[in-house]
């Protein structure tokens, strides 16, 4: 006796049809267990789907899986060989899912080849709802097909990891590198800070306006002389630009200086008004930066009586007062760093504390591996 | 189906206090730690956010159904509803460790599915009118009731979600968020379904699972 199960719904109609088993074909509704046809008709579309028991299983087990994937935005991969010949489903956007038929070789033949190409039907997401339903009916259903009973498990992590969607992945990543570009557009606008060509200032008594407020606050700590700027005129002649070095690199180096502590950092932020300081208050007179030349570098000869060790020439900004007195020194190479203590400046450096304001001269004081002491002004010798 | 599910509730023995019987209609997934994933934390409450876009007394009904359920022992109250949907990780005041176990992730599966069917009607109304809409070209405006929906759906999301996270961040137009707002919409009509509750369960695991 042939048994008809319908399960119908406002898009979708599925109708299997088969044949009970012995057993139960007496009861009012006997367990349909062989299915001869399934057909599947959609309201609005003209044609409808069928095909035998492989078409069915085929049908319901693609038609749950892409449920599956709708809902969790993860596409169910075809597990099992053989699944999803038959039936496939396609997502063309949003609302529009492609039902593609492929017939059924078994059936096409039974039926003398009529049904020889595959069957494309696309869906709205209500119609493929309403398909989703038709088959869950069918599959809750214990008296069609019971042995018949796909389970529903989640899909495993190895076929989720590229399926996250690009966009979560690539946007916060956009985010940070579009923050980064325009943080460098915006710094790219900035001016470069110029360096302010502060020439040896010809009139040494009449200080900068910014300096004169400034000056008791900005000068340095006590024990510490002036830190020594470098303006680095043109025609100076060619002091090392390190002023890097200056800072102590070597842990040894404040340890071999102790009182020579202009390298602190602390010194480093005040430059700026130290340099106007000592530009202020430096003496730029030939003669009196002849004499004084001439004296620092017959005072550093006599102190210097140790053999040199070092093999590179060490060279210093020694600042001088009026009178001679060595007010403070600045490294200018590694090598001055670390081998300060071979060099008399630390000794013959004027301990008092208060003489910042005093004027003063800048001297290049270069001590060699060959045992000579080379003295010249900083800024060059000034034009005769 | 739902005969089905209440002879499953009888069969169920010895009534458990702690553990509400209904639950059994779930199975338990093997995931490290027995919790639920991120993204399902997220997922549940929006949906729920969704329902509440739907439906103006949407969270009334929310612990109406729990009662209904006999959810009671997860879902007491008003308080115990909010700490249940503020493990969602993307809420202003949520907690990004803060998890559920998957008994309490199963009750607002159940509580989820339960509201989506009684509005079934509405939710494949308003997907239809979309569905129209976009054939024409017309914009969701056209339609009152899918606006409306549109809508409180932004506003909720806007008000109750934390605009610095990232998974946030994503929405930030209102196209966006209609996006969002459809996509809910279309995941609670799969939840309206015979087996909706098994299939919205089993698919917050998906991609977690070994």
């Amino acid at each position: 006796m042939t048994i008809q199960r319908q399960y119908t719904l406002p898009n979708c109609k599925l109708v299997v049809e088969g044949l009970s088993d012995g057993a139960t074909a007496a009861a009012p509704r006997p367990v349909l267990s062989m299915v001869t046809n399934a057909e599947c008709h959609f309201a609005g579309q003209p044609q409808s789907i069928s095909g035998g028991r492989a078409f069915l299983e085929d049908l319901a087990i693609t038609v749950s899986n892409y449920a599956q994937g709708m809902l969790s935005g993860v596409p169910h991969p075809h597990t099992q060989p053989g699944q999803g010949e038959l039936v496939s489903l396609e997502r063309l956007a949003p609302d529009l899912h492609r039902l593609t038929v492929k017939p059924d070789s078994f059936v096409g033949e039974a039926n003398g080849g009529s049904s020889a190409g595959s069957i494309q039907l696309d869906l709205k997401t209500v119609q493929l709802f309403d398909l989703v339903e038709a088959i869950d009916q069918f599959l809750a259903d214990s008296q069609t097909l019971p042995e018949f009973a796909p389970q529903l498990a989640p899909v495993s992590r190895r076929y989720a990891v590229t399926h996250e969607p690009m966009t979560k992945q690539v946007v916060p990543a956009a985010v940070g590198l579009a923050g980064l570009a325009a943080a460098a557009v915006a710094l790219f606008f900035l001016p470069i800070p110029e360096r302010r060509p502060e020439a040896a200032v010809e009139s040494s008594a009449t200080p900068t306006p910014l300096v004169s407020p400034a000056s008791p606050a900005a000068s340095p700590p006590a024990g510490s002389p002036t830190p020594l700027a470098s303006p680095a005129p043109v025609e100076s002649p060619s002091p090392i630009q390190s002023p890097d070095t200056t800072v102590s690199d070597s842990p040894g180096a404040e340890s071999a200086s102790p009182a020579a502590s202009p390298a602190s950092p602390a010194s480093e932020t005040t430059s700026s008004v130290g340099e106007a300081l000592v530009n202020a208050n430096e003496i730029t007179e030939p003669e009196q930066l002849d004499r004084l030349k001439t004296q620092l570098r017959d005072r550093l000869d006599d102190a210097w009586s140790q053999r040199p060790t070092f093999t590179e020439d060490l060279v210093y900004q020694v600042s001088v007062a009026q009178n001679g007195d060595i007010l403070g020194f600045r490294y200018m190479n590694n090598a001055a760093v670390q081998n300060a203590n071979q060099t008399p400046l630390p000794d013959l450096q004027f301990q008092q504390t208060n003489r910042s304001a005093e004027p003063r001269a800048l001297f290049r004081v270069v001590f060699t591996p060959g045992g000579v002491v080379q003295v010249s002004p900083w800024h060059g010798r000034p034009p005769e | 189906m739902r005969s089905s599910a209440s002879t499953v509730m009888q069969v169920q023995t010895p009534p458990d206090q702690s553990i509400p019987p209904i639950l059994g209609t779930l199975p338990d997934i093997a995931v490290p730690g027995d919790t639920l994933p991120r993204r399902a934390r997220v997922q549940l409450d929006l949906l729920l956010l969704a329902i509440e876009a739907l439906d103006l007394g949407g969270s009334e009904a929310l612990l109406m159904t729990a009662s209904d359920l006999n959810l009671q022992s997860i879902v007491k109250n008003r308080v115990g509803l909010w700490r249940l949907r503020s493990a969602n990780p993307l809420r202003r005041y949520g907690s990004q460790r803060k998890t559920l176990t998957q008994a309490e992730g199963k009750a607002m599966v159940l509580m989820i599915c339960n509201l989506a069917r009684r509005l079934t009607g509405v939710i494949r109304q308003l997907l239809l009118a979309h569905q129209q809409l976009s054939d024409r070209h017309l914009s969701a405006e056209h339609h009152f009731r899918l606006s409306e929906y549109l809508e409180r759906f932004r506003a909720h999301f806007r008000a109750r979600m934390n605009p610095r996270r990232a998974a946030v961040l994503l929405y930030d137009t209102d196209e966006k968020l209609n996006d969002l707002a459809l996509g809910l919409l279309r995941q609670l009509l799969f939840c309206t379904g015979t087996a909706g509750p098994q299939r919205l369960w089993t698919s917050l695991f998906d991609g977690e699972v070994a």
